[in-house]
C-alpha cells in the first residue's frame, strides 16, 4: 500500500469520525449550565469532602496503607487484566464493526482515539482516588507536605494508566487473554500471600517493593525511598503505555465483534433482569479452553450417573474448582479469624454461597434446558436436585476442612476449631449447597408479570425495590442469614470454649431444617419448565 | 493483480476451542461468477463467510480478494476495498437514518462526492426504500433493514460481493429485486458468493454450488448438477 493511499485512509477515518460526531445527539451544555454545575458541584463537593473527612477522615493510617494498599492495587490490576479477556478498554458496537472495521481503513485509525481516551480516563480516575485517599489520611493531607501529596496523586494515577494499558495488551491478544484466564486463580493466591507477607512485621517493605502495586503506594505511606518508587512506577507506566499505543493496530475485527456481541447480550439480559442469561453471556465470551479433556471412568450403577456427570463437568473446567476453593478457603479463614462478629460471619456465608454456586453449575445448566434434562433423565426433580448436591457438598467439605486445619496449624485459630470438622461442618456446607440448588430451580429469571408490576410501582416507594431485591437474590439472603447465623453462634461458642456443644446443637438444627426443606421439595415441586 | 481471481481461498480452517467449524476449504471465484454455499444449519456456512470477510481469524489457510490477503495489514485494507459484505443479521446504527447510513459507507470507502446524494436516491428507489430515506432502523421492518444492508454493500465499488443468507426476511417481490441486482452485478464482472437455504432462489443466480457438511466441502460443481443430486 502506497504512502499516499495510507494518508488517504487516515483522512477518511478522520472524516468518518467527524461524520458520526456531527450526526449523533450529543449533550452540549450552555455557558449557564457549566457555571451552575461548577458552583453547585464545588459547594456540594466541599460539603461532601468535609463530611467524609469528619466521618472517616484519619482512618487511613500508614500501617493500614502498608498492609492493605499493595494488595488492593494488586487486585485492581488483576481485575483490569481479567476485564481485558472479555471486554477491555477499547470497544465498538456491532454496527461499528460492520461499517467501520470492514472499511478499507486501518483498524488502528479507529482504535487509537478510543485507546487514548481510555488511558486518559484511567489516569484521571486513579488521581481522583488518590485525592480521596489523601482526605482520609491520618493527620490530614497537610501532614504529607506538597511534594509528597503530589507524588501520591501522580503515583496512583500512573498505576491506573498502567492498568488500562495492560488491559488493552490483554484485549488485543487472544494468547494473552487465554494466559490471564488460566493464571488468574494462581495470581489471586499470590495476592493472598502478598497480604499475609505485608501483614507480618518483617514484610512491610516487601509488599511496597514487590511491584507496581507497591511502588504506587509508597509516597502515600511515607516509605523510606519513596522517590525511587515513584520513579519506578512512572517508568513502568510509560513503558506499558508506549507498548499499548504501538499495539493499537494489533487487534483484528474478530476481537471487537466478539466483545460487541457480548455487550449487546449483557445489555439485553440486564434490561430483563435475567442475571442467569447475563452470566451465560459472560462465560461464552471468555477464551475457549483448548486441549484434551480429562476422562472420568463411567459408573457401573445408573444411580451414580448424576455424580459422574458433575465430575465430568468439574474436570472439564478445573478453573471453576480453583475459584470455588479460593472462595471457600477465604470464607473459612474469615469466619475463624473473626469469631463471634456478625459482618465477617455474613461475608463468610456469602463466600461459601459463591463457592457452592460455582460447583453447582451442572445443575443450573440442566435447569436452563429442562426439556433436555427431562429427556436424558426421568428422575423426580427432588432426587435429581439432591444428586446434584452430592459432589459440590463433598468437595466443599474437603476444602473447608483443609482450610480449618491450615488455619489452626498457622496459629490463626485455636485448636478447639478442629472440633467443628466432625460436628457442624458437614451440615453448614450442605445447607449452603442446598440453597444454591434451590435457587437454580427458577433459572435466575424474574417472572415477567411480577417484573411489570414492580416496575410500575411508585419510584418513591422503597418497598418496591426491596421486594425486587428479595425476589432476585432470595437464596443468597437465606444463606447469609442461616449459614452466617450459624457461624456467628459457633464463633461465640469457640470464644467461650463451648465449641463442641454449640456446634452439635447448630448441626442438629441445620440438618433438621435441610431435611424439612427436602421433604417439602419432594412433595410439592414439579420439574422446572415441565 | 488484475489476473488474480476475485476470491481465492486455500486450506481455510477455523476452530472454536476444540471444535472444528471449518476444515480445509478450497474455493476460487472468478469475475462475473456466482457461487452458492449451501448446507444444513451448523455446517459452517456463516463461519466461512465471516472468515472470508475478515471478521474471524482463520486457524489455518489463507483468503485473498483480488490478489490481496485479507487477514494481514496493510494488504487487508486493499482486500476490504475490493469486497462488500452483507451479514446475515443486520447491525445498524440506531441513531442514523437510512440516507445517513449510505452516506457513511460512501465516506468510509472514499467514494463520497457531488453525485453521492443522487446515487443514494437512485439505489433507494431501486430497492423500494425511497420513502424511508429519513427513517431510522427502529422504524424499519426486518426485510427493510436487510435491504438497507444490501444498499450499503452496493453503494460502494467492489469486485467481490459476499452475502450471508440474503433472502431471510425478504418478501417474494424483494427476492426478485435482489435476484435482478445480483445478475446485474455479475454482468458488471463482480464475483458473488452467497450462502442460502433457499435453493430455488439461488437456482436463477448461482453458477456453482459448494455443499458444506460439518465444516467440510462434500460437493462442488455446476449448481444444477450438484443441487439436482438433492444434497442439502
Amino acid at each position: 500500500m502506497s504512502v499516499a493511499a495510507r494518508a488517504d485512509a487516515v483522512d477518511r477515518a478522520r472524516a468518518v469520525r467527524g461524520f458520526l460526531r456531527a450526526r449523533r445527539t450529543r449533550f452540549r451544555p450552555t455557558a449557564y449550565q457549566v457555571y451552575a454545575t461548577l458552583v453547585v458541584g464545588g459547594i456540594a463537593g466541599a460539603l461532601l469532602g468535609n463530611a467524609v473527612s469528619e466521618a472517616i477522615g484519619g482512618s487511613l493510617t500508614a500501617h493500614k496503607l502498608l498492609v492493605f494498599g499493595p494488595v488492593v492495587l494488586f487486585l485492581v490490576l488483576l481485575s483490569a487484566l481479567r476485564f481485558g479477556t472479555w471486554q477491555g478498554p477499547v470497544s465498538f458496537s456491532t454496527a461499528d464493526v460492520g461499517f467501520l472495521l470492514t472499511a478499507p481503513i486501518a483498524i488502528a485509525a479507529f482504535v487509537r482515539p478510543k485507546l487514548d481516551q481510555s488511558l486518559m480516563i484511567g489516569a484521571v480516575v486513579g488521581a481522583a482516588v488518590a485525592g480521596v485517599a489523601l482526605l482520609l489520611l491520618a493527620g490530614g493531607p497537610g501532614s504529607l507536605g506538597l511534594v509528597r501529596a503530589l507524588a501520591s496523586v501522580a503515583g496512583i494515577g500512573a498505576f491506573a494508566l498502567l492498568a488500562v494499558a495492560a488491559s488493552w495488551l490483554v484485549e488485543s491478544s487472544r494468547r494473552a487473554s487465554g494466559l490471564v484466564r488460566r493464571a488468574s486463580p494462581a495470581v489471586l493466591v499470590a495476592g493472598v500471600a502478598l497480604l499475609a507477607i505485608s501483614a507480618a512485621p518483617f514484610g512491610r517493605s516487601i509488599g511496597v517493593w514487590s511491584g507496581p502495586w507497591g511502588w504506587a503506594i509508597a509516597p502515600l505511606a511515607g516509605t523510606s525511598g519513596w522517590p525511587v518508587a515513584v520513579a519506578l512506577i512512572f517508568v513502568a507506566a510509560a513503558a506499558s503505555t508506549i507498548v499499548a499505543l504501538r499495539r493499537a493496530g494489533a487487534a483484528g475485527a474478530e476481537i471487537f465483534l466478539a466483545r460487541a456481541e457480548t455487550r449487546s447480550g449483557l445489555t439485553a439480559s440486564a434490561f430483563s433482569l435475567d442475571y442467569r442469561g447475563a452470566a451465560l453471556t459472560y462465560r461464552s465470551a471468555l477464551p475457549a479452553r483448548v486441549g484434551r479433556r480429562a476422562r472420568v471412568p463411567r459408573p457401573r450403577s445408573p444411580r451414580l450417573v448424576v455424580l459422574w456427570r458433575d465430575a465430568l463437568a468439574l474436570v472439564g473446567e478445573p478453573s471453576r474448582f480453583a475459584w470455588a476453593t479460593l472462595f471457600a478457603s477465604a470464607a473459612t479463614v474469615e469466619a475463624l479469624t473473626h469469631p463471634g462478629r456478625p459482618v465477617p460471619a455474613g461475608i463468610a456465608a456469602v463466600g461459601l454461597y459463591f463457592a457452592a454456586s460455582l460447583l453447582c453449575e451442572p445443575l443450573r445448566l440442566d435447569v436452563d434446558a429442562p426439556d433436555t434434562g427431562a429427556l436424558l433423565l426421568t428422575w423426580p426433580f427432588a432426587r435429581l436436585l439432591l444428586a446434584h448436591c452430592a459432589l459440590p457438598a463433598l468437595a466443599l467439605f474437603a476444602v473447608t476442612g483443609t482450610a480449618i486445619i491450615g488455619t489452626v496449624v498457622a496459629g490463626a485459630a485455636g485448636a478447639g476449631a478442629l472440633a467443628l470438622i466432625p460436628t457442624v461442618l458437614a451440615p453448614v456446607v450442605f445447607v449452603a449447597v442446598l440453597c444454591v440448588a434451590l435457587s437454580a430451580r427458577r433459572g435466575g429469571r424474574v417472572d415477567e408479570k411480577l417484573l411489570g408490576r414492580l416496575l410500575s410501582l411508585d419510584p418513591n416507594n422503597p418497598g418496591g425495590a426491596a421486594v425486587l431485591v428479595l425476589w432476585l437474590i432470595p437464596w443468597l439472603l437465606a444463606t447469609t442469614i442461616i449459614v452466617g447465623g450459624a457461624a456467628l453462634v459457633i464463633g461465640s461458642a469457640v470464644v467461650h470454649h463451648r465449641a463442641v456443644v454449640s456446634a452439635a446443637v447448630v448441626a442438629l438444627a441445620l440438618a433438621g431444617g435441610a431435611c424439612a426443606v427436602l421433604v417439602g421439595v419432594a412433595r410439592g415441586s414439579k420439574r422446572p419448565g415441565g | 493483480m488484475s489476473g488474480a481471481p476475485s476470491l481465492a481461498v486455500h486450506g481455510l480452517a477455523r476452530r472454536y476451542g476444540g471444535f472444528e467449524a471449518l476444515r480445509d476449504l478450497e474455493l476460487e471465484v472468478g469475475p462475473g461468477e456466482c457461487v452458492a454455499i449451501v448446507g444444513h444449519n451448523g455446517s459452517g456456512k456463516t463461519t466461512a463467510v465471516r472468515t472470508i470477510a475478515g471478521l474471524l481469524e482463520p486457524s489455518a489457510g489463507s483468503v485473498e480478494v483480488a490478489g490481496s490477503p485479507v487477514h494481514t495489514e496493510p494488504s487487508g485494507i486493499e482486500a476490504r476495498a475490493a469486497m462488500a459484505v452483507v451479514p446475515d443479521s443486520p447491525s445498524l446504527y440506531p441513531d442514523l437514518t437510512v440516507h445517513e447510513h449510505l452516506e457513511l459507507v460512501a465516506l468510509a470507502h472514499g467514494v463520497a462526492g457531488d453525485d453521492t446524494d443522487a446515487r443514494i436516491d437512485a439505489l433507494l428507489a431501486k430497492l423500494e426504500l425511497a420513502d424511508k430515506r429519513d427513517a431510522r432502523p427502529g422504524e424499519l421492518s426486518r426485510g427493510m433493514r436487510q435491504k438497507l444492508q444490501l444498499a450499503c454493500a452496493l453503494i460502494r465499488p467492489h469486485r467481490l460481493l459476499v452475502l450471508d443468507e440474503p433472502v431471510v426476511g425478504l418478501d417474494p417481490a424483494s427476492q426478485q429485486t435482489l435476484r435482478e441486482l445480483l445478475l446485474e452485478a455479475k454482468r458488471a464482472g463482480v464475483a458473488v458468493m452467497l450462502t442460502t437455504h433457499q435453493l430455488e432462489f439461488a437456482r436463477g443466480v448461482a453458477d456453482r454450488a459448494v455443499v458444506l457438511a460439518d465444516g467440510v466441502v462434500v460437493a462442488d460443481g455446476p449448481y444444477d448438477e450438484v443441487v439436482g443430486l438433492g444434497s442439502p
